[in-house]
């Protein structure tokens, strides 16, 4: 653990004390406002840029995680341990989804960004939800394998092949040429 | 791994890693804690409730007196035009203030936030009536405190209690230390 996560670490308990000794309103949205905005950009990219979609995980997600706040234990960082909490309700949501969901393509995550990210953006939100999860969850989130695996209730194997799978279509469609080169 | 993989590395890594949720969805969020009692009530923190104002029986009454001349006059005389009313259950918002409303806030400011959000469910063909209850009643086999605690109602549409709860968990009226208790009406079906 680097300075920066050790302040980070800091500040979280404090505001998670916080808010158990006081369990007001206050307290609740200092917790709220601090983690948020990384919540919600995981919500929006495992939903594929459907917003309404991302806002409810987002809501389902601090219901849960208050309820569970006292048994929040400290062993992984609190980020971490709110981010489960998006990913089973943004996995719940996308279950519930009409299997024949016609809705319009949703615009990708949005940032101030140079073409080629807008463009990762857009290709990710395109990608299959299985191929999209596990590699918004291993790349950017960091988890392992065996993690997804528990996370998305698949097997290991499945999340490998799924990477690949999701990898392979973001360098083809990238670049079309790089199928040839890069296989 | 080839110069495409790695350029595929260097995108995502260049991925933002925050966005900035709508503001509307805190008040959401924190609605739903509060209806489900695991926040306090800005009203009930004693800090805050000494750096405000707390709007008495009289005026949080008038408040919705407003609302519901609003309603009465614009919405369920005369529903929105182009605007069917939606299908489902019928459920009775109830409101009370037993502690007054908490707020530094001024009347017309209330008033105005209270009527954006009736109008929101005007618009969705879900507010079917309110009204301001006077406080004069009779009590008949014993009284019951939450009815006589009450101080205006909405009549709204929804799914199921639950959706009906997320209406009301979005109402104005739990910001400021005031309760909204969310009662089904009977349909066909309990006939």
């Amino acid at each position: 653990m680097n300075r920066e996560q050790e302040t980070q670490g800091a500040d979280d308990r404090t505001l998670v004390e916080r808010y158990l000794r006081e369990r007001s309103e206050g307290a609740f949205r200092s917790l709220y406002r601090a983690h948020t905005p990384y919540l919600h950009c995981l919500a929006l990219r495992l939903a594929g840029g459907r917003a309404d979609e991302a806002e409810e995980a987002v809501q389902e997600a601090w219901i849960r995680a208050v309820q569970r706040l006292e048994g929040f234990a400290g062993r992984s960082r609190l980020r971490t341990w709110l981010a489960g909490f998006v990913v089973n309700c943004c996995r719940e949501l996308r279950r519930r989804r009409p299997a024949t969901d016609s809705s319009p393509r949703p615009e990708p995550v949005q940032a101030p960004v140079d073409g080629a990210r807008l463009d990762v953006e857009r290709l990710l939100a395109a990608l299959p939800d299985g191929q999209r999860e596990v590699l918004v969850l291993f790349e950017l989130e960091g988890y392992t394998h065996d993690e997804i695996a528990t996370a998305l209730a698949i097997a290991p194997g499945t999340s490998k092949s799924r990477l690949f799978e999701a990898r392979r279509t973001l360098r083809r469609r990238l670049d079309p040429t790089a199928e040839e080169a890069g296989g | 791994m080839n110069d495409h993989d790695q350029d595929l590395d260097r995108l995502l890594r260049g991925l933002p890693r925050e966005t900035s949720p709508p503001a509307e969805l805190e008040e959401r969020v924190t609605s739903a804690l509060r209806s489900r009692g695991l926040v306090r009530s800005a009203g009930s923190d004693p800090r805050r409730r000494r750096e405000s104002h707390r709007w008495g029986m009289a005026a949080a009454a008038c408040l919705v007196g407003l609302l519901a001349g609003w309603a009465a006059r614009g919405v369920y005389a005369a529903p929105e035009a182009g605007v069917p009313a939606a299908k489902g259950n019928h459920f009775l918002l109830l409101l009370s203030e037993p502690h007054g409303l908490d707020t530094s806030k001024t009347l017309p400011e209330l008033v105005a936030e209270y009527r954006a959000w009736a109008g929101g469910l005007a618009a969705e063909g879900r507010l079917l009536a309110a009204e301001r209850l006077t406080g004069e009643r009779a009590d008949l086999g014993g009284a019951s405190s939450e009815a006589g605690d009450a101080t205006g109602f909405f009549l709204v549409v929804a799914d199921d209690l639950e959706a009906a709860g997320d209406i009301a968990a979005t109402c104005p009226h739990l910001r400021y230390g005031g309760e909204v208790t969310v009662w089904r009406a009977a349909s066909r079906d309990d006939r």
